[in-house]
């Protein structure tokens, strides 16, 4: 029979099933779509399915529970009483407790030593307001949550896999070095590469190069975007380029050479196209740092951190993935004239500013290096200024 | 900003599963009324921002979790799965925070649900139904979210010996180790009983209180219960794939007959099968005397089939030390392919010394084996 094969063949430990290569750190190299498969051999349908909310289909199921276990009505109600989700209640109906005020006669560790930082924070709070950073992170959460598809085209698959990354800044100032500032964004298993390429915003994409004190109304022309459009992904020995554009040259031919031209301790990299490639086809390991590069030398750390199975809580509009889930805020930087307005233009070697280099806003620049009519006045280099802070 | 709950957690955690412990129960009403009376729903009280509230959702169901696997007993599993329950349906964040699931643990998941619906705890098995049909988990590759954070060592959970299950003391009892001590002790008192007979090759005959077979009879007990433990573990597990690809239900009931209460604890199964093979490889314990025509040269070891260049040496103690490393070396070879599989079970490695005094049938007062072993 067939089964009898099968059940043979299943006495081996699988070896797609993820397990650490370096406890707590990283997992071995695993095959992102068995993930799925392994998972759907193992559950009951109805443990990953998306609910109809409205329906509640819990007295149907508790009769089919008690029919399997053999057991009568009466026990299955008197389970289902000794069960209920009032046992859990610790205040007696009349009582509706301040979920802010914690019990001085708490028995709980956690109680205490959260109230002690409580009382610690009342005595030294000077003003009562909420952080901005956790206004920023709340934002960008409620972006994700909950949404269902208009068209029902667009919603998730059941079962579908969601891999969560953090994407790392590049570093590229020293305030980023002990940090190491990031971005959350989830993206679903059968996406692909090249639309988490689109949807990553780097300033550096938005550079403006060129000198423009002469001509500064021509600033906004093209930006780096659309002049390089080349970048890949290089993820356990592979790298994907994006060939989409006639434009895009293969930017992993360098590394490639170099690594064949002598002894170097790799095995030999393969590439591959990143249009071509969904997330579901990927090797990788949990946890280890990957690469994403585009300009030319803009180097970002990717490192997957999560794998799991779509949950119906989470967004289900596929329209809206690649989701960003967590951002770190970055300041910007002001205009050093009105302090006001976030800086557009910097100078060098200006003889109207204070400082080398200075950062202007479009207005005050103006206003300090041209005339009425348009006419430069004085010495001085100017240069289009993108603040990384323009994704906030 | 951010207060570092893990250790306060810990100790919630297991003050409440301590208690449910002492109750010597697996009913729900138990566990619910120590929830009450600790007031537990309260933990997730206090003013927090979201984030911090989510944060600790998610850490409590974490701490949580750790308890619902091996090498854990089955009352504080059966415990641990009602702490998961309760902290999931009380906890304040919306949408809720789930418990992570990874494919590795879902063995285990899976052949407790068999155990506690074989053994009838209708309350615990309705329990985690209700926890799968709502939706209660993340199936995930791997249980918690990794950084790749190597300069931040994140603290690992240590493993509460009080909840310790009682099915592996067996075989940490009983280990090559221990049987080398008792082997030692054994030839010592054979020794000793000669040494005041009348006949200086043999004991007297009035002076033969207990077993001669002691040691392998001790070897062939632990190994016997650890492959009736491994058979029931393979029996179970055949069951539960079988019934995943449909198979009829009569071969599933055959199967699983006997199979009770937290019996199918998938222990480490790759350090129990490596103690095995230690422990046959080595064959310690049969010491036979040695015949008249030989009475000159003592008899150490003898081996009893596999690794049969152990031929027959005037000093035992090179032996011996000789074997024991080649054992441990076997052992290393493990060790570092399966760092986890070893990590999980730490206690096995530190054993307990068997003092004379414990060996009940000994009459007399046997000094220490004078041979140092490398350890």
């Amino acid at each position: 029979m067939a089964a009898c094969s099968t059940a043979e063949a299943n006495n081996e430990p699988d070896r797609n099933i993820p397990t650490y290569e370096i406890r707590d750190i990283n997992s071995n190299v695993v095959h992102v779509g068995s993930i799925a498969r392994l998972w759907r051999e193992r559950l009951n349908r109805k443990y990953f399915s998306f609910d109809e909310r409205d329906i509640d289909t819990s007295t149907e199921e508790d009769a089919a529970f008690g029919e399997e276990m053999g057991i009568s009505a009466e026990t299955m109600d008197e389970i289902k009483m000794i069960c209920s989700l009032d046992t859990l209640k610790c205040h007696s109906e009349e009582e509706t407790p301040d979920l802010e005020l914690i019990p001085d006669d708490t028995s709980l560790a956690c109680l205490k030593k959260r109230k002690k930082r409580l009382d610690y924070r009342e005595e030294t709070l000077i003003i009562d307001r909420i952080c901005r950073n956790e206004t920023y992170a709340n934002e960008i959460h409620s972006l994700g949550v909950g949404k269902t598809p208009t068209h029902l085209e667009d919603q998730v698959e059941e079962g579908e896999i969601v891999l969560t990354m953090n994407i790392l800044y590049p570093v590229i100032s020293h305030q980023y070095k002990e940090s190491k500032p990031l971005q959350m964004i989830q993206v679903l298993g059968s996406q692909k590469l090249t639309q988490l390429r689109d949807a990553l915003c780097c300033v550096s994409d938005l550079q403006i190069s060129g000198e423009f004190s002469n001509t500064p109304d021509l600033a906004v022309e093209h930006v780096s975007k659309d002049h390089f459009k080349s970048a890949f992904f290089y993820f356990e020995g592979v790298i994907y380029n994006d060939m989409r554009y006639p434009e895009c040259k293969d930017l992993s031919k360098t590394i490639l050479e170099w690594v064949e031209s002598r002894e170097r301790g790799y095995d030999r990299f393969q590439t591959a196209k990143m249009e071509d490639t969904t997330f579901n086809d990927l090797h990788i390991k949990i946890g280890y740092p990957y690469l994403y590069c585009h300009q030319g030398d803009c180097e970002h750390v990717v490192v997957i951190t999560d794998i799991r199975i779509i949950h119906q809580d989470d967004c289900l509009d596929k329209t809206v993935y690649p989701l960003l889930r967590k951002k770190h805020w970055i300041l910007s930087r002001k205009c050093a004239v009105c302090q006001m307005y976030i800086a557009r233009w910097v100078t060098n070697d200006d003889c109207f500013a204070p400082a080398d280099p200075c950062f202007f806003c479009d207005l005050c620049f103006r206003m300090l290096h041209y005339d009425s009519d348009g006419n430069k006045l004085g010495e001085f280099l100017a240069y289009p200024y993108v603040d990384p802070g323009i994704f906030n | 900003m951010n207060v570092c709950y893990t250790d306060t957690l810990k100790a919630d955690c297991e003050d409440l599963l301590t208690r449910f412990q002492l109750t010597d129960s697996v009913r729900y009403e138990d566990f619910s009324a120590l929830w009450r009376e600790m007031k537990f729903s309260t933990i997730f009280h206090g003013k927090m921002g979201d984030v911090e509230k989510r944060n600790f959702s998610r850490e409590a169901l974490s701490t949580a979790c750790h308890y619902f696997f091996p090498p854990y007993s089955f009352q504080i599993r059966v415990g641990a799965l009602y702490l998961l329950y309760g902290l999931y349906n009380t906890q304040l964040c919306q949408p809720k925070e789930a418990i992570r699931l990874a494919l590795k643990d879902w063995e285990e998941v899976e052949a407790f649900q068999q155990d506690v619906i074989n053994a009838q705890h209708f309350d615990a098995a309705y329990i985690l139904r209700k926890m799968f049909l709502t939706k209660v988990f993340h199936f995930t590759a791997m249980p918690h979210l990794l950084f790749y954070r190597i300069k931040q060592k994140m603290p690992r959970q240590e493993i509460c010996e009080e909840f310790r299950d009682r099915t592996a003391k067996v075989n940490t009892l009983i280990t090559t180790d221990a049987l080398e001590e008792i082997t030692n002790v054994h030839e010592h008192y054979q020794k000793m009983k000669c040494a005041i007979s009348s006949d200086k090759t043999q004991p007297d005959k009035a002076l033969s209180l207990i077993k001669q077979d002691l040691v392998s009879d001790l070897r062939n007990f632990a190994l016997d219960f650890h492959e009736w433990q491994e058979n029931r573990k393979r029996k179970l597990k055949h069951a539960l794939k079988k019934e995943a690809h449909g198979m009829e239900e009569e071969k599933k009931e055959e199967e699983e007959d006997g199979a009770g209460e937290g019996s199918s604890q998938v222990n480490e199964s790759s350090v129990r099968a490596q103690m095995l093979e230690k422990i046959k490889s080595k064959s310690y314990g049969h010491v036979t005397e040695a015949p008249k025509s030989r009475r000159h040269r003592q008899v150490e070891l003898e081996s009893s089939g596999s690794g049969s260049d152990q031929g027959k040496v005037e000093k035992g103690g090179g032996k011996r030390r000789r074997l024991a490393e080649k054992g441990k070396k076997a052992l290393k070879k493990y060790e570092v392919k399966h760092e986890v599989a070893m990590e999980t079970d730490p206690q096995r490695l530190s054993m307990p010394m068997i003092a004379e005094e414990d060996d009940s049938d000994t009459k007399e007062v046997i000094p220490p084996p004078k041979r140092r072993r490398k350890r």
